[in-house]
């Protein structure tokens, strides 16, 4: 006692210490391995399918000669089911060649009864960050419509960020493709053809045609070189590629996607008049790029637009503008410093000293008649501050200072916003029968920011 | 006594340091000023659009806007030039002062600023 007497500040200081230091004792700390700045590696698989054929292949020599392919799947009617064991790494779709008990007897590995009496010819596996849902034909026109919703329920409640649909044949209903599409399913592959949604294909294959609904693209290896035997799909990071190889393990020719998920609006399954990932004009602003100021509009924008504006062809915004010298690129365009947002921007734009702004332009044609929209929905996505104009009159805004804008004007700053909802049901007047044009501008909010991002989608509903 | 007086004068230096020229007929602009090594960063926070705004850096560079809309606009300095046709060096010189100077900003009078 008298040693703590003698020493009472440092016996409080010691006493301070193993209070503050005592939760680490009840924390498990790494014992064995270094620190790394390093981040780590991006999730990866190769899943392999096997293409129609009439005759039946040897599974397991397929997988002996390809090592890097852990499991392949393929028609039921591929697998020679005399003369080898069952294979777990094998991943049949069920095509008719054999009857339901037979099949269920035949693969005992697969789950069971994911719809009820359709024992285990659908199914799902969840491998690295896919999910792979295995039906076929019958199972969803039969049960019509059970098995549609027993897809939907399935992805919507897939922990894995993404979908890969293999079915034996791709269904000639139009409902089938939009459930996909609404689902954001990335694939579906059939016995000899692989659908793709058109705005996640970044490497197209040189044989990509127009699949049965406007969304979705579909290639066909096996028509286009007759010694395609297996195709390899791999995911890395957000990227799915499907690669179709000969005998000999020679890739021939491949289709890759960004798989980059978005939080998507649930009015998504709305008709696009202008879709996400769309190829705009876009020209960096300048001295050359003319804006005129409208009879009657409020440059100080102290007061909301109450009448319809217009603005001469030479003006940027009109409809009649002249753009053909202004560059392409897909959308979403911008630049960043961000790593993970570089991945999203599919065309990096330079920056340019002379001006935080770039400008956007496209056309686009509605064949029917637009007094008939009871919705119209933008859903855009934009780093720092936009002001989008439909045929030269301004619908929508956000992030920047009402009124006047120049090239030179700087917008508030902000975080990235993705696909961000705006109800534009008052502008449908401002659409026409025929082309129509959306003009977008987009500001950073301070010179020297790294950060600009535009895309956006408008959609429609009518009566 | 004499710690209050200079306390005094100080913060009239640097209330000074930020401020507008003070003529009988001219108005003071509402503005703000800021930098990068390559842009001049001016904020009108007047609630109506200047027209054919001279801004001016160090009595000899200058730029004419036609309009300078409410809110922060960048300009490069490259376009910012003297009597000579050359344009503000932001490496070579530093700013010294940046003088706005809007004609009839309200009436008859015109609109000053200087930074």
């Amino acid at each position: 006692m008298s040693f703590f007497k003698k020493y009472k500040l440092s016996s409080m200081m010691l006493l301070m210490f193993v209070i503050i230091a005592s939760p680490l004792f009840l924390t498990n700390l790494p014992m064995e391995g270094s620190f790394s700045k390093s981040t780590p590696e991006q999730t990866a698989f190769r899943f392999g399918y096997m293409l129609d054929k009439t005759d039946q292949v040897n599974i397991k020599e397929w997988l002996d000669k390809n090592k890097s392919i852990p499991f392949i799947a393929g028609a039921d009617r591929l697998f020679d089911k005399k003369s080898t064991v069952p294979m777990s790494n094998f991943y049949p779709v069920f095509d008719g060649s054999s009857s339901l008990e037979q099949f269920n007897a035949v693969y005992p590995y697969l789950p069971s009864d994911a719809i009820e009496n359709f024992g285990r010819s659908i199914y799902t596996i969840d491998y690295v960050n896919t999910r792979f849902l295995f039906l076929h034909d019958k199972a969803i026109l039969d049960s019509n419509p059970t098995g549609l919703n027993w897809v939907q329920q399935t992805v919507k409640t897939n922990k894995q960020p993404h979908s890969v649909v293999f079915i034996n044949k791709a269904p000639a209903f139009l409902s089938f493709w939009e459930t996909m599409r609404n689902l954001n399913v990335n694939l579906v592959i059939t016995e000899d053809e692989v659908f793709a949604p058109a705005h996640l294909i970044i490497q197209e294959p040189s044989d990509l045609s127009l699949g049965q609904h406007p969304d979705w693209k579909v290639w066909k290896p096996a028509v286009q070189f007759t010694d395609t035997q297996l195709l390899v799909i791999e995911g890395k990071g957000e990227r799915l590629s499907v690669k179709a190889i000969d005998r000999q393990g020679h890739p021939l020719d491949q289709l890759e996607e960004d798989v980059t998920p978005f939080e998507l609006n649930a009015n998504e399954n709305m008709p696009t008049l202008v879709g996400m990932k769309s190829v705009w004009r876009y020209h960096p602003g300048g001295n050359d790029i003319h804006i005129t100021l409208p009879e009657g509009y409020d440059i100080t924008g102290e007061n909301p637009i109450t009448k319809r504006l217009t603005v001469p062809p030479e003006d940027w915004r009109s409809s009649q503008y002249n753009d053909s010298g202004w560059s392409l690129g897909q959308a979403p365009l911008g630049h960043t410093k961000n790593n993970e947002m570089k991945r999203v921007i599919h065309k990096t734009l330079p920056i340019i000293a002379e001006s935080p702004t770039y400008y956007f332009r496209k056309s686009f044609v509605i064949n029917e008649d637009p007094s008939q929209f009871t919705k119209l929905l933008l859903h855009v996505t934009y780093e720092d501050g936009y002001v989008v104009y439909l045929n030269g009159e301004e619908v929508s805004r956000d992030g920047i200072r009402t009124g006047l804008l120049t090239h030179s004007s700087l917008a508030f700053h902000n975080e990235p916003a993705i696909y961000q909802s705006k109800d534009l049901n008052n502008h449908i007047p401002k659409l026409v029968k025929g082309t129509n044009v959306i003009a977008v501008e987009v500001h950073r909010s301070h010179p020297k920011s790294p950060n600009l991002l535009f895309d956006l989608s408008l959609s429609y509903e009518k009566q | 006594m004499r710690k209050i007086g200079l306390s005094g004068w100080a913060m009239i230096l640097l209330l000074n340091g930020c401020s507008y020229a003070n003529e009988p007929d001219q108005l003071p602009l509402i503005a703000s000023i800021m930098t990068t090594n390559q842009h001049l960063i001016i904020q009108n926070g007047d609630p109506i659009v200047w027209k054919n705004a001279t801004i001016t850096i160090d009595d000899r560079y200058t730029y004419h806007a036609e309009l300078v809309p409410r809110g922060s606009e960048s300009i490069p300095y490259t376009s910012f030039i003297d009597e000579d046709g050359q344009a503000f060096h932001p490496v070579l010189l530093k700013i010294r002062e940046v003088k706005i100077h809007v004609p009839n900003f309200v009436g008859d009078k015109d609109g000053t600023f200087k930074w």
